[in-house]
């Protein structure tokens, strides 16, 4: 979804409080980083490879940014979901083991053994 | 014990079973077979999402994995091994097919403006939908949403998210440098995340 904003002093506009709070982030605090710095970090915060320098500046990123905030939310929830949609799938898929696949498993093993010359 | 009178309770211990089937015990060999088919079908379709190639990768696997079976070592599970064997059977496949190129996706990324704050708002629900018959409705759109996936990002997503590859492992696996292989799982996952948002907004119902 694209945010353009509406120009209120909302958090959630690219409106007064929001600009004053980039404003901080880009040059009154120090370690802020940006929205992008953020993204591009995500997979190495959320495996718990960063350093406490930059895990900080992730989290202090999430706690002043109410965009990535709620995007680190929805990006860990779609890998959860996927995770649990793509497990369910296979279950479903144990349920219904195609014997004919089995038994051809089974008949080139033997078939390979006679091949080889190998009794076992 | 003689051969013969290993029991169906023996190979349910791990490793009586390892021991059986690197004694070339047919029982064992076929015990494992039906026990783990299942598991790693499911594992190839996923990959290849080809029934036909998903069982020759399937077959494959037992093969080169019986023929192997005396370098075997009990650090994993006969099952864990054979998952391996099956995934990588399954991602040869695919790049033989050329399957695996990365392809663009940036309709479905983040955007940044030029200073680097972000364009795109999301607003996620808190809270799962208390309903589980909704809650397998959304499990099967983010499936489908996940087919639409190109090969490069699903198997990237696969392979770290749901068989729980580390970065390296799964890197090695697609033949590409680790930090390329953290761009192409976040990218999945961001795509992923744009895919099934409609369904969290109400823009679509599951």
């Amino acid at each position: 979804m694209s945010h353009t904003g509406s120009g209120g002093d909302g958090m959630d506009g690219r409106g007064g409080l929001w600009k004053r709070i980039r404003h901080w982030m880009s040059w009154g605090l120090h370690g802020a980083m940006t929205c992008e710095e953020f993204d591009r970090g995500l997979v190495d915060y959320l495996d718990g490879n960063l350093g406490p320098v930059a895990k900080r500046q992730i989290e202090l990123h999430t706690v002043l940014c109410p965009h990535c905030h709620r995007y680190l939310r929805a990006y860990d929830r779609a890998r959860r979901v996927a995770g649990e949609a793509l497990r369910e799938a296979d279950e479903e898929a144990l349920k219904t083991v195609p014997e004919d696949l089995v038994q051809a498993i089974l008949a080139a093993r033997r078939n390979g053994h006679e091949a080889a010359g190998d009794p076992g | 014990m003689e051969r013969s009178e290993t029991g169906q309770q023996d190979l349910d211990d791990e490793a009586v079973l390892v021991e059986r089937l690197k004694a070339g015990d047919e029982r064992a060999y076929e015990l494992v077979v039906r026990r783990e088919t299942g598991r790693l079908l499911a594992a190839a379709r996923r990959l290849v999402r080809d029934e036909a190639t998903a069982h020759d990768c399937v077959q494959e696997a037992f093969l080169s994995a019986f023929r192997a079976i005396d370098s075997f070592e009990p650090r994993s599970s006969v099952g864990a091994w054979l998952n391996r064997i099956t995934i990588n059977a399954a991602l040869m496949r695919l790049r033989k097919e050329r399957r695996l190129a990365e392809t663009p996706i940036d309709d479905l990324l983040p955007v940044f403006d030029a200073d680097g704050w972000r364009r795109d708002l999301v607003d996620v629900p808190d809270d799962d939908p208390e309903s589980e018959l909704e809650r397998r409705r959304i499990r099967e759109f983010v499936r489908a949403k996940i087919d639409m996936l190109p090969d490069g990002y699903r198997t990237a997503l696969i392979l770290r998210d749901l068989e729980g590859w580390s970065t390296r492992e799964a890197a090695e696996a697609l033949g590409i440098a680790e930090g390329a292989m953290k761009v192409r799982l976040h990218r999945a996952r961001a795509a992923l995340k744009s895919l099934i948002e409609p369904i969290w907004t109400g823009e679509v119902s599951a």
